[in-house]
């Protein structure tokens, strides 16, 4: 009988130090859709922190040139996670944490965060990317995230800001709760680019739990396919037609 | 502490480890991470056995606006991400990853940047789900193999003398996953694909593709609009219509 006693004993102290461990050793699940809240994101800087040739590139804008949304090419990091109109489907999984954009451009943008892998060193020979390098690691209850090597070509936001091949972005995500919306996933961003920022550019964008939506495939090139050209074959043809039975 | 107590306590505690992906045997492992089509072993595209009425849909049509512009009309040209089951039948060397978790598969074809979401089990309702390049899939696993069940696949874009076969909507495709060795002993992944399209088809489509095990390449940025965007930015006329 003590010896039963002394196995019960055992038992509930392994299970409670099991439990214990799995709540500090475990990150928190962040996986499953979410949707931004533009509510309680943070707005950019006003006025903001750009250095003169940024300012210059800034006033020189020109929304139907220099919008690579309008060619229907990605939002790119971090326009991706800070534009506040793009839904967020995380996919974590124990070496790995994917943030995917369905931003209607590209079918997908997919933000790959390699847990435990630290940046490669500067390579002049390797190109930027829309999407950038990220490694990341988990701060208890915090992913943070930092990204390197973003194509300068993207801009940070609709109204034409650009960054330089420095930018480096560091993010901060975790969980949270709301009175009104329930569970949210919160990422606090710092944008460091000495060519375009006098100072560190901090914002913060909020993403509240939506296990019901669903992100769809993209359609821009779709749409301007079918009303550009498509359209337009078949009215040639329809007036091809009308004019043969003539 | 005795062996068996110490047993006894594990098995005690088992209940409040933290979950693991249960919804997934172990040969996931083998699966997960970047493939490439091995075009060497993979089945050619087949033929299709086209109904009678369907030829004759693809006839009339081809007559009422033919002949075809290869530039215009060709929706691979245009950035239209082609339907299942193209980027699964793809032999051009894009890569694709397999990414395993809680209850779901996703598949991330780096050709247009396409990507599917497979849920495990019990698949969520999808009775409104819209027709998409990439279908309405739902997976099981029987074993060690993974099938997937892949319905509402979008129409447009396929079925025009440019492209595959027509399809209806009462196209499934029925994808077995599994996993085997090359005759050089190297690691394979076997997608054995079947296509049933009553309305179109006289009979079911099945062929077979092989995929290289691809632990070094990255599943890249596919930039379908980069050479419209690089002449936008240098200043030149597009050689696309609607960007002149």
């Amino acid at each position: 009988m003590r010896s039963m006693w002394r196995i019960g004993c055992v038992a509930m102290a392994s299970a409670a130090a099991l439990l214990s461990w799995s709540a500090v050793a475990a990150p928190p699940d962040i996986s499953g859709t979410w949707l931004p809240v533009e509510s309680l994101s943070t707005p950019w800087p006003d006025p903001l922190p750009l250095t003169d040739s940024a300012r210059a590139r800034y006033a020189a804008f020109d929304p139907d040139r220099d919008e690579p949304a309008s060619f229907c090419m990605p939002l790119g990091t971090p326009r991706n996670t800070t534009s506040g109109t793009s839904a967020l489907e995380v996919l974590q999984a124990s070496d790995r944490v994917y943030f995917v954009f369905q931003p209607n451009l590209l079918n997908a943008e997919t933000r790959r965060v390699y847990l435990g892998q630290p940046l490669p060193a500067a390579d002049p020979d390797r190109l930027p990317t829309w999407l950038g390098m990220s490694s990341g690691k988990w701060e208890g209850q915090t992913l943070a995230v930092e990204t390197i090597e973003m194509e300068p070509q993207a801009i940070l936001n609709g109204n034409g800001l650009t960054h330089s091949g420095g930018l480096k972005v560091r993010e901060r995500w975790h969980l949270a709760r709301d009175p009104e919306r329930g569970r949210l996933l919160v990422n606090d961003l710092v944008l460091e680019d000495a060519d375009t920022f006098s100072s560190p550019v901090r914002l913060k964008r909020v993403f509240a739990w939506a296990p019901d939506a669903r992100l769809a495939e993209g359609q821009c090139s779709e749409r301007l396919w079918i009303d550009q050209i498509w359209r337009h074959r078949l009215r040639e043809h329809a007036a091809a037609r009308k004019a043969g039975a003539k | 502490m005795k062996r068996p107590a110490l047993l006894l306590a594990l098995a005690a505690a088992l209940p409040f480890a933290p979950a693991l992906h249960a919804a997934h045997p172990a040969v996931s492992g083998e699966m997960a991470g970047v493939w490439l089509p091995d075009s060497k072993r993979s089945d050619r595209a087949p033929r299709v056995p086209l109904r009678p009425e369907a030829a004759e849909s693809r006839e009339k049509w081809l007559a009422e606006y033919g002949p075809v512009d290869q530039r215009i009309d060709d929706t691979n040209a245009s950035c239209i991400a082609e339907p299942m089951p193209w980027p699964a039948r793809l032999i051009a060397q894009y890569p694709f990853e397999l990414l395993f978790t809680t209850d779901r598969v996703t598949v991330f074809y780096e050709v247009f940047g396409s990507l599917r979401r497979i849920p495990i089990g019990t698949p969520r309702n999808t009775f409104d789900s819209l027709p998409s390049a990439m279908g309405t899939s739902s997976g099981r696993w029987e074993g060690d193999t993974l099938v997937v069940e892949t319905h509402t696949i979008r129409r447009d874009g396929a079925g025009k003398p440019t492209g595959d076969a027509p399809i209806s909507n009462a196209r499934r495709i029925t994808e077995r996953f599994s996993m085997g060795k090359d005759e050089a002993g190297n690691k394979q992944l076997r997608n054995e694909l079947t296509i049933v399209d009553p309305v179109v088809l006289t009979a079911p489509v099945k062929f077979t593709m092989r995929y290289k095990w691809s632990p070094d390449i990255f599943v890249g940025e596919y930039l379908c609009q980069q050479d419209i965007w690089d002449q936008n930015l240098q200043g030149s006329p597009s050689t696309v219509p609607w960007r002149k």
